[in-house]
């Protein structure tokens, strides 16, 4: 036992050091390039360290078509925010109510909430289209915030219906002889015992949310609305399209929010994803 | 006693309806639209028309939504094993405990967590003609003489966005095959040990079997991502060259979206749920049926 924990310092930690390095390369590329001058992004040899470090493409980014981008980064930001908080509040309840109450036909339910797993939005998109344009939600941030609550719940229900499943019911009896109404139980015995679920579905909800390109591009694209992938994209296939500067500055804009939360949330991140993986 | 227990089931009711809702609108109601819709001429703007099978027997006679389609499963069947070999090699890499090992996880999961957007522009700057720092090195190096312009046919892009791919989404499969091997009981290595078995045959002979079923599960998930891909393709190649490297998903999203074509749209995404059906079943039988 003990020589084979040994015997794994002995070699994989050279490799893995290497590994890494060249894992984080395409990163540190985009970064150097990020803080380079216009001529020297376009200099061959290229230089792997910057000559002089300069801002001048983020500070373009932001000043670009009247701040443009800057709204669309706001716009992001806002509907992410928005859907993890829709997400949370409907995942938690109906996880509870799947798990701890009495309910009429919940394998119906159940199914129809759990089918969405199966059936990606990427079938969907056409008929959504119709649906939101009838209610008059096309480019609004309710409409797009509903989509991705409707296409984020199911796994968030599933995962929170199983963390309450832990819990026992022998905790909500004692209270209701105690005479607590149903929303106390849930609200001051079931809900604490359940944060690290909330934070693992609220994280889920922050990077399907960020990272989603195509639900923004088809339900948000008047300039209002738009997210910053969105604009991102537009940067990259329209007139800027060789502006590397510009293109690898806004891109370690739009990757940074996400990354600075998986360093600090990262056990969160990872359950998320085994158990989306897993389910 | 009954009042409570009415009281108590409206309450239940309440806590359920936010998620059953929208679930109905934009879930139950859109899906059995989808169906409709393909038997429509349904133009974004203007009136729909009923066309029986119309959009149907386009779509046979559309060789677009073949080499779309084609070009998707091709994708999917080349990244595929690329993104296993890597994945694999990592969770190998990372599976005990020493030194900085979290850190490695990390480093090695951190694309993973990077939207497509963003990583298909980064790595679309190392792969530039001119500029790039991919040619640049092979060069150098002496591989290539010229450079390349690896975005101007699917030839080279195809390789190029899967070697992206491999290095975003391989962190992914790696946790899922990590947790496999780290549910291997280390008594069984012993007992193992003691019998006789080297290294390698432990590995094939009680690693692998063990894992088997995760792998599979991880193997088919990564497939139907690569069926759903559009991002990489749209940022690197625009689809091109002349609609190449167009995805399915890609070629639905022009169809509705671009041409405004929603009700063939419609039929060219029931072939793609047909194809997603297929591989939900095979989900279904990994899932099913762990010893298998």
């Amino acid at each position: 036992m003990n020589d084979r924990v040994k015997e794994k310092i002995s070699y994989k930690l050279p490799i893995n050091i290497i590994v890494s390095i060249i894992f984080f390369l395409p990163l540190y590329w985009t970064i150097v390039t990020s803080l380079k001058d216009k001529k020297e992004i376009y200099t061959v040899p290229p230089s792997f360290f910057p000559r002089s470090i300069s801002f001048e493409n983020y500070k373009k980014i932001f000043t670009l078509d009247n701040g443009l981008y800057m709204k669309y980064f706001f716009n992001s930001l806002i509907i992410t925010i928005f859907t993890i908080m829709v997400v949370s509040v409907i995942s938690v309840l109906a996880g509870y109510a799947f798990s701890k109450l009495e309910i009429k036909l919940k394998g119906v339910f159940l199914a129809c909430i759990l089918g969405a797993i199966m059936i990606p939005f990427q079938a969907l998109l056409n008929p959504l289209y119709t649906i939101i344009t009838k209610l008059r939600l096309l480019n609004t941030i309710t409409g797009i915030v509903l989509i991705y609550a409707t296409f984020q719940t199911p796994f968030c229900i599933y995962m929170m219906k199983n963390s309450f499943d832990m819990l026992p019911d022998s905790l909500r009896e004692s209270a209701m002889i105690d005479g607590a109404s149903e929303f106390d139980i849930f609200r001051t015995i079931f809900l604490p015992l359940t944060w690290p679920s909330i934070a693992t579905i609220a994280v889920y909800a922050a990077y399907t949310t960020w990272n989603d390109y195509l639900i923004a591009l088809v339900f948000a694209n008047s300039n209002n609305i738009k997210t910053f992938n969105v604009g991102l994209t537009n940067l990259a296939v329209g007139s800027y399209g060789t502006d590397w500067g510009l293109l690898t500055s806004s891109s370690i804009i739009g990757l940074m929010p996400i990354l600075i939360l998986f360093i600090f949330l990262q056990k969160y991140f990872i359950q998320g994803m085994l158990s989306g993986a897993l389910k | 006693m009954t009042k409570i227990k009415r009281k108590t089931n409206i309450v239940s009711y309440v806590f359920i309806a936010p998620a059953v809702i929208l679930n109905l609108v934009f879930f139950i109601l859109p899906f059995a639209q989808s169906l409709l819709m393909s038997f429509y001429d349904w133009p974004i703007l203007g009136n729909k028309t009923f066309v029986w099978f119309k959009n149907y027997i386009d779509l046979f006679q559309d060789k677009q939504v073949w080499s779309s389609l084609f070009f998707t499963l091709k994708y999917a069947i080349l990244v595929t094993p690329c993104l296993f070999i890597m994945a694999f090699l990592l969770a190998l890499l990372i599976n005990g405990s020493f030194a900085g090992v979290k850190l490695f996880r990390s480093v090695y999961f951190a694309p993973v967590v990077i939207s497509m957007t963003c990583s298909s522009l980064v790595w679309l700057w190392i792969y530039n003609d001119l500029y790039g720092v991919l040619n640049y090195i092979l060069e150098k190096i002496g591989v290539i003489h010229e450079p390349i312009l690896w975005m101007n046919s699917a030839t080279t892009s195809l390789p190029a966005v899967i070697f992206m791919i491999t290095w975003k989404m391989a962190g992914f499969s790696m946790l899922i095959i990590l947790a496999a091997l780290q549910s291997v009981d280390e008594q069984v290595y012993e007992a193992a040990q003691v019998d006789g078995a080297n290294k390698t045959m432990q590995f094939f002979k009680i690693t692998l079997p063990i894992i088997r079923p995760h792998v599979a599960l991880a193997l088919i998930l990564s497939v139907i991502g690569s069926v759903l891909a559009f991002e990489q393709f749209l940022i690197m190649t625009k689809g091109g060259p002349a609609q190449d490297t167009t995805t399915i998903v890609h070629y639905i999203y022009n169809t509705s979206f671009k041409y405004f074509k929603l009700g063939y749209g419609s039929a060219i995404t029931m072939v793609l749920l047909i194809v997603l059906g297929i591989l939900s079943y095979f989900q279904f039988k990994v899932l099913e049926d762990p010893t298998n």
